[in-house]
């Protein structure tokens, strides 16, 4: 079963809380375009990583709004998201999710919004929709986090 | 971020069509092409394959039947402390 670790670790490799606290349970991801011509997604050769915070919090996924746009990610849906200036009307985007650690592509909806521009560390943010098939175990004592996919049988036909 | 959505046909079509896929394909997600209903998914991974092997990078609407069309800001975003430095 596939395992990686969503927490920090300090210079000598060990848990390092101060930063998981303040940041949140991180892993890489790729953000990969859908194809043109192909249903599974084109992982480039030298794809760049994004840092992805898993959000349990939210439902929902978001992406940085300027990535999307660099990326070309096709609009897919519209959303109102309500924040402290009011509902606005965001783009949903559709990209495909990889995670090289756990072995896993996942399509996935994505809300654009400001995060690079607001502060946030993080490009994307990854709602509850996205640990379908995750387990994840937060040890707030030890500092980790820890994410695992394992490989489920398939239903009785 | 307002502007003016690409999907406007589909998102009408989407609305029109509301009651019927209540009825009928609560929970699913939808793939809407123009005015045309392409077909409802269990999964959006699957709606997503489905929508681009026949129409590659769209534009399409994917919605969930029966989900919110709206959503709070995540508190990761809403709620980012910055302290005074003076």
């Amino acid at each position: 079963m596939p395992l990686t670790e969503a927490g920090f670790k300090d210079s000598d490799g060990h848990p390092y809380i101060p930063t998981l606290l303040q940041v949140g349970p991180t892993i890489q991801v790729m953000v990969i375009p859908p194809p043109v011509t192909q249903v599974q997604p084109d992982v480039p050769q030298n794809p760049s990583l994004c840092h992805a915070l898993i959000d349990t919090g939210a439902a929902e996924s978001c992406i940085d709004v300027d990535l999307a746009i660099s990326l070309g990610l096709p609009q897919i849906d519209v959303i109102t998201i309500s924040g402290a200036g009011g509902p606005q009307s965001h783009p949903v985007y559709m990209c495909a999710i990889v995670m090289p650690a756990l072995g896993l592509t996942q399509y996935g909806r994505f809300a654009g919004v400001r995060l690079k521009a607001g502060g946030q560390s993080h490009q994307v943010l990854l709602g509850r929709t996205f640990l379908n098939g995750i387990i994840m175990i937060y040890d707030g004592i030890r500092g980790q986090v820890t994410l695992a996919a394992p490989v489920l049988p398939a239903p009785p036909s | 971020m307002e502007g003016t959505s690409p999907l406007q046909e589909e998102i009408e079509a989407f609305e029109n069509m509301k009651d019927e896929l209540l009825r009928h394909h609560n929970g699913k997600f939808v793939v809407f092409k123009g005015k045309e209903l392409i077909g409802a998914f269990d999964t959006f991974d699957n709606a997503a394959r489905e929508a681009i092997q026949r129409f590659g990078n769209g534009p399409y609407l994917i919605r969930q039947v029966g989900g919110s069309t709206g959503m709070p800001l995540p508190a990761s975003v809403a709620y980012r402390p910055v302290y005074a430095t003076h």
